[in-house]
């Protein structure tokens, strides 16, 4: 396969691969070696790639799998959400808003971070990339009954921890 | 959403994981748009929070040149390697060939001369009847084995006696060639009429 056939195949999923790299390991930079790692073992495997049904699920397993590796190989810190927190993007809304803006980032990062795996992925699959269960199931190699019984156990504790900072809030 | 509690018993399966994709985009429109009872707050705050997720991970301008770049330089790096794998291989093949070149040309040329030297020609008969009568029997042998060898193709002779019929195609070559020289006759009378 040439590189620009490559390319036409398996491009058009970076960003969600780099949200979901992102979303696991908390980092900018390493989700971004990750991603390109991804695509130089989907490359590897180019010749391979027409033999898959769905190269997307292909690609988000491979992500996966290389992010679970790295945060093996370092514990997941919160300096590293400290960090990304001030390379957050330029917001030129006024500071009011920009507040509210960070405020539901660190909502949406504590929530997610605050998971265990996999139901850190399923979260992200599921409610970041709007996937149905079967798609998930191709994704993370699960049957779809254990991914309903992580997402329900993951939605219950995120609620919790919303209930907690809820009443903090009214206190 | 008809009702709160419409809200409730969809929420309640939607924390039990049974809500299908369609289900919970409805519960997030529906929490984008109401104002809802302070019970479901914390329900309100996990679907925008959902709802505000993908924004607030910017990805890398660059990060589809950076990957492109990457693809490329790995697709330049395999060619390479396949040339250089293929040259040093026909490098190897033209050594190798070299090397059998010069042990043809100088050892086996030795190892020819050194069994000639050993070889030199000498009478092994003392007795010329004796030398006639070896000479006699060792021509026989060879001449019976090449009788053997002449016998396997005997086979060929009935390849040749099917060809035979195909003779008389020849005796109608030759009726068209005598046809032929009726039209040259047939050109001639033309000429002369004209």
């Amino acid at each position: 396969m040439k590189s620009s056939d490559f390319k036409l195949l398996v491009m058009p999923f970076s960003s969600r691969l780099f949200r979901m790299a992102y979303r696991l390991l908390n980092s900018r930079e390493e989700a971004e070696d990750i991603v390109q790692e991804v695509y130089m073992k989907l490359w590897g495997m180019r010749n391979e790639l027409p033999g898959y049904d769905n190269i997307e699920a292909l690609s988000v397993r491979i992500t996966r799998n290389l992010c679970l590796d790295q945060l093996r190989r370092r514990k997941v810190s919160q300096a590293a959400l400290k960090n990304e927190r001030s390379l957050a993007e330029d917001d030129t809304d006024n500071p009011e808003h920009r507040l509210v803006k960070e405020e539901q980032k660190e909502v949406i990062h504590t929530l997610i971070a605050s998971l265990p795996e996999p139901q850190r992925s399923l979260v992200h699959l599921r409610h970041l990339e709007g996937k149905d269960y079967e798609e998930i199931s191709q994704m993370v190699n699960m049957n779809v009954n254990a991914i309903r019984v992580s997402i329900s156990r993951a939605r219950k504790q995120m609620r919790e921890m919303l209930e907690k900072k809820y009443s903090s809030w009214k206190a | 959403m008809e009702s709160i509690a419409e809200l409730r018993e969809m929420l309640e399966r939607f924390y039990r994981g049974e809500t299908s994709l369609e289900e919970e985009k409805r519960l997030a429109e529906y929490f984008s748009a109401n104002q809802v009872p302070e019970e479901f707050m914390p329900d309100r705050e996990l679907f925008r929070a959902f709802g505000s997720a993908d924004e607030k991970v910017p990805v890398p301008e660059d990060l589809d040149q950076k990957i492109a770049a990457s693809i490329d330089r790995a697709e330049r790096k395999a060619v390479r390697s396949r040339r250089i794998s293929l040259f040093s291989l026909s490098g190897l093949a033209a050594g190798l060939l070299i090397m059998i070149a010069v042990y043809l040309f100088f050892i086996r040329q030795d190892d020819s001369r050194s069994m000639i030297a050993a070889n030199e020609w000498s009478d092994t008969y003392d007795d010329p009847a004796e030398a006639y009568e070896e000479a006699r029997r060792t021509l026989m042998y060879v001449s019976s084995k090449l009788n053997d060898g002449t016998e396997e193709l005997k086979h060929i002779q009935q390849v040749r006696k099917t060809t035979e019929p195909l003779q008389t195609l020849s005796k109608i070559n030759k009726g068209t060639k005598e046809l032929s020289l009726l039209g040259q006759l047939q050109r001639v009378r033309e000429i002369e009429r004209q």
